[in-house]
């Protein structure tokens, strides 16, 4: 049984009365779209990527392109359903976290079969590199990340505290988190919780050795190396340093983070995120280096794209997407458009084409990813399938802990044998 | 012909008109809903990830059901949102429907303030508005800390979570109030009349005539809203920004049901976990029709109340 | 009996109050920067500023009228189809008797049990079969086709509320089944009728997850997909516009409610039914 016979049968049973009966009122006809290109983001970035494509077809008037757009969580759904569907949008953007998902699966296009017109020579060489999968090109890097520490001068100052420089080390930050925590009072914690974030981890587990997963996609670290991070973070939260769980289950959105409410002067994410966060707040705030090891080295951190854009393996018009992608790459108009948008720019080119204020927070996460590039260690394989689904089971690992419900070392088995039973599915 | 055989004939003409007036639904079952129930039906018995084809896997789906922990969380959680917040909100609803019926000033106004709630249904800003309520800095706790209390972030503890989302369904009680005041409005005035120159008292007139004569309503409401509790997906989904969380004591059945289809890719054992949640929510429903004969009340049946 | 007045209303209000206060909040937000939304929980903004309405109504895309008439088109393309269809189907399951009436009606109800989010990419593929994919259709048609089983036994109900005297009646006097249903049931159904117009328009107007799916075009899209748009859990999100515009889509609905809802209370009283 395919979904092809219900179809058939459908239209059958829907008769072509109602059918043109329906279609005749306003609004209700559908049109060929040319190039269908989509992508998420909130408003800033619609805004950003309609200006780049109206530049693209001012420059190829006979180019057509309908744009579809939706918030992050949404467009999953959509592009799922549209893929199963055969319906898939020709270009696309696609996020590291369901790349490996699309790229198995065979809908994503390999675009070293056309590639020859999206020049990729500018991009930082991690960044080319982290859209290829067994020699194939199934993605090109559209922003350069790496991890980031965001510090809130202000409260730090404020308190006599001083801001961390890159090369600190996590008894570094545990030291400066308690300290804020005794002098700020109550209802003030010395950092947020990173406990529960898998991205922090890994670069703690790189510090320890191993990625978080190997290159065929099974769990890499080890147990210890996991429950030493938890226990870590325990002891944070118990000593009332870091929020209790009930505090940072409510906070895991930009808007209502530890760093936007005030309740914590230290943060965590991508590089990127400093943009989102310093437009919330009065404060002043600074982007530093993840907490290193005691070698002090950013080695752990890597560099590498989030998000790429994507061709579907069923479009028609692959060397028309193509173009588009090496416009919105290459062209000065388009980098312009675009801006910060969609991240740091992938290209040193890009970066220093927009001239950003260094000041800015825009401008800070620049400097942060310019001093890290050529430190880092290697970047590695594109995230498994099922990488989405483990980001959460480790976040409910680490809530578990905090509400009492469980403890580092039971946490950190469970995650292991969730990790093995989801990456061997 | 054997003589069934006429009689069904028989009936299927007889039935004819029937068919007539139930055309547009005979063609939308088959030819929208009928189709991909059938295939999600079997699309559970393989192993099938939206961007691939389906590979057939036999029970594999339901066997794993034993032993999935998270499956089990998520149908516990139902069953208590479910059997906590339906009876809640019903007789909120009923009770809110008789008082706003008939009798004071003003009822129109009251009536579209107390439906507002359920037009903001499950908006984002609900979202947000729940954790300015029931959070951590929230209203309530404002309210606790008047009297000494420290309360914890109801919202995000995970004791209290499904609890707050209780009252949110119990908070938006419009639907099932709306159709009572329809169901009200139904029962005719001057059996009212009559009961009240026998001198019932209202608490006598709502357990003797309104309770019965709304009864088919009442029943309409359980049926219903058993159903879409079971079903219930935007609450937890938008309060607890789609994790189930905190600690997954919010994981609704169908939220649950969306990670694995959508979030992991496994539309086959999501269609298992859905063909479960029919079979239970289908018992169910089996048992209130058939308790229907003790306590509703139909023109159709003779020796009803009267 | 003065004094029980009193007291009904001011139990009424109270709980008004509790009703009216997440609206309230939500006209006090869309007032406010979006540092106050986030900081506050006073229902007073510090500096009161309309730039939110400005900013929804403009942009981002399309101005925002354009959802308000989608949404509108597809709400009155439902309200019509789900009046018009259920009630067609919910008479012959209340009151015909014919071969598969309990089966079909078990069938009916089982479509409400089983979660959408099983059925959705089947459903989909019929739709794209029929290049139906970023219109209006598969969001109005199926509601012709008394797929919306809710609503259909909800007028079961009614119906089988309804005085068994009349039908005997209208027979009596040689009327078929559908001039019963058009001359007497139709009437008589109306506080029914009004309750589905209601919630089929309300629902729609916030159901959000088919609309996304179904809906791509910028021109196309609809009040919660635009509502939505204001909003990226990954980056940079416009709340104070969200409230704004939130505020001004829930005109349209207390609208409806408001007039509809009088039908429902007016129904009887005008039908006379004795």
């Amino acid at each position: 049984m395919t979904a092809h016979v219900i179809g058939r049968r459908g239209f059958l049973g829907l008769g072509a009365g109602l059918l043109a009966a329906a279609t005749a009122g306003c609004g209700f006809g559908g049109a060929d779209a040319g190039l269908r290109v989509a992508w998420y983001g909130g408003a800033p970035v619609h805004e950003a990527l309609d200006a780049a494509l109206a530049a693209f077809t001012a420059g190829h008037p006979d180019a057509q392109l309908a744009a579809e757009r939706a918030a992050f969580g949404d467009y999953w759904d959509k592009l799922a359903t549209q893929a199963a569907g055969g319906q898939a949008p020709d270009v696309f953007r696609m996020s590291m976290s369901y790349f490996t998902e699309y790229g198995q699966r065979g809908a994503l296009l390999d675009l070293g079969e056309v590639a020859g017109s999206i020049r990729v020579g500018d991009l930082d060489p991690s960044v080319a590199d982290s859209g290829t999968v067994d020699g194939r090109v199934l993605g090109i890097g559209q922003s350069t990340i790496t991890h980031a520490g965001f510090v809130n001068r202000t409260q730090l100052e404020a308190l006599g505290l001083e801001v961390p420089q890159r090369g600190w080390t996590w008894d570094e930050l545990a030291d400066l988190a308690r300290s804020f925590t005794a002098a700020a009072g109550d209802g003030r914690y010395g950092t947020v919780d990173a406990g529960g974030i898998m991205q922090i981890f890994d670069v703690y587990a790189r510090q320890h050795g191993t990625d978080l997963f190997t290159a065929d996609g099974a769990l890499a670290v080890g147990r210890d190396v996991i429950e030493e991070w938890f226990t870590f973070w325990d002891a944070l939260r118990r000593d009332g340093v870091a929020p209790p769980a009930d505090v940072t289950t409510e906070s895991r959105t930009f808007e209502t983070s530890t760093l936007v409410t005030g309740r914590a002067p230290i943060h965590f994410g991508w590089v990127q995120q400093a943009t989102f966060y310093q437009p919330l707040m009065r404060d002043v705030l600074e982007v530093v280096a993840v907490p290193a090891g005691a070698d002090r080295s950013p080695a752990g951190q890597f560099v590498t794209a989030l998000d790429f854009w994507c061709v579907s393996s069923e479009t028609g018009e692959a060397e028309r997407a193509a173009q588009l992608i090496d416009f919105l790459l290459n062209d000065d108009r388009a980098i312009r458009a675009v801006g910060v948008t969609l991240g740091i720019p992938p290209s040193e080119r890009a970066r220093s084409l927009l001239g950003v204020d260094p000041a800015s927070a825009a401008g800070k996460a620049i400097a942060l990813v310019d001093a890290v590039s050529g430190q880092v260690g290697p970047s590695p394989a594109p995230w498994p399938r099922g990488y989405g689904e483990l980001q959460e089971t480790f976040q409910r690992l680490s809530d578990e802990i905090g509400f009492g419900q469980s403890d580092p070392a039971r946490a950190a088995a469970t995650f292991a044998d969730e990790a093995d039973r989801v990456l061997s599915s | 012909m054997t003589a069934g055989a006429v009689m069904t004939a028989a009936r299927l003409r007889a039935s004819l008109p029937a068919y007539a007036f139930l055309a547009p639904w005979i063609v939308g079952m088959l030819g929208i809903t009928l189709g991909p129930m059938l295939l999600s039906l079997y699309y559970s018995f393989t192993d099938y990830a939206l961007l691939g084809d389906p590979r057939w896997t036999g029970w594999d789906n339901y066997a794993r059901l034993l032993t999935d922990e998270r499956f089990h969380t998520s149908l516990r959680v139902t069953v208590v949102y479910v059997a906590l917040s339906v009876p809640l909100e019903l007789a909120f609803a009923l009770l809110v429907a008789v008082v706003l019926n008939r009798g004071l000033r003003g009822l129109a106004a009251y009536r579209a303030i107390y439906y507002l709630p359920s037009l903001l249904g499950g908006s984002v800003a609900v979202a947000i508005l729940w954790r300015q309520i029931f959070g951590r800095d929230g209203l309530v706790n404002d309210v606790l800390a008047l009297v000494g209390v420290d309360g914890p972030g109801w919202v995000s503890s995970p004791e209290y979570s499904l609890l707050t989302l209780v009252v949110l369904r119990v908070w938006q009680f419009g639907a099932p109030m709306v159709i009572f005041l329809a169901g009200l409005r139904q029962i005719p005035d001057d059996v009212y009349e009559a009961a009240r120159i026998d001198g019932a008292g209202a608490v006598a007139r709502f357990v003797r005539i309104t309770l019965p004569l709304l009864s088919p309503i009442i029943f309409f409401n359980l049926v219903l809203q058993t159903i879409g509790a079971f079903q219930a997906f935007t609450p937890a989904f938008i309060v607890s920004g789609g994790t189930g969380g905190p600690s997954d004591s919010t994981l609704f059945y169908t939220l649950y049901l969306y990670q694995r289809a959508f979030g992991s890719f496994e539309m086959g054992y999501a269609a298992a976990l859905a063909w479960v949640l029919l079979l239970v929510i289908g018992v169910l429903t089996g048992l209130n029709f058939l308790f229907r004969r003790y306590w509703v009340f139909t023109e159709d049946e003779p020796g009803g109340v009267r | 009996m003065v004094s029980r007045r009193v007291l009904a209303h001011a139990g009424l209000a109270l709980g008004a109050l509790v009703m009216l206060y997440p609206v309230l909040w939500m006209l006090a937000s869309s007032f406010k920067t979006q540092a106050e939304i986030f900081t506050s929980a006073s229902l007073v903004p510090v500096a009161p500023t309309a730039a939110n309405y400005v900013g929804g109504w403009t942009g981002p895309g399309l101005p925002f009228w354009v959802y308000l008439l989608n949404s509108l088109l597809v709400c009155s393309g439902v309200v019509i189809g789900n009046i018009l269809s259920c009630s067609l189907a919910a008479y012959a399951f209340a009151r015909m008797r014919f071969l598969g009436r309990g089966p079909f009606f078990a069938l009916m109800l089982a479509t409400i049990m089983l979660p959408h989010h099983v059925t959705l990419v089947a459903q989909y593929a019929i739709f794209r079969d029929l290049g139906w994919i970023d219109t209006f259709l598969p969001l109005v048609v199926p509601k012709f086709l008394a797929t919306d089983a809710f609503f259909v036994f909800l007028m079961v109900q009614f119906i089988r509320g309804l005085p068994r005297e009349l039908y005997e009646a209208a027979r009596i006097d040689g009327c078929g089944p559908f001039q019963i249903y058009l001359r007497i049931v139709m009437p008589l159904l109306k506080p029914a009728l009004v309750t589905t117009a209601i919630f089929s328009f309300i629902w729609t107007y916030n159901d959000f997850f088919s609309q996304l799916i179904y809906l791509s075009s910028p021109q196309n899209l609809t009040v919660p997909l635009a509502l939505r748009s204001f909003l990226d859990a990954s980056g940079q999100s416009e709340w104070g516009e969200m409230f704004a515009m939130s505020i001004v889509t829930l005109v349209p609905v207390v609208a409806v409610f408001v007039v509809f809802q009088r039908r429902i209370v007016a129904g009887m009283a005008h039908t006379g039914l004795k």
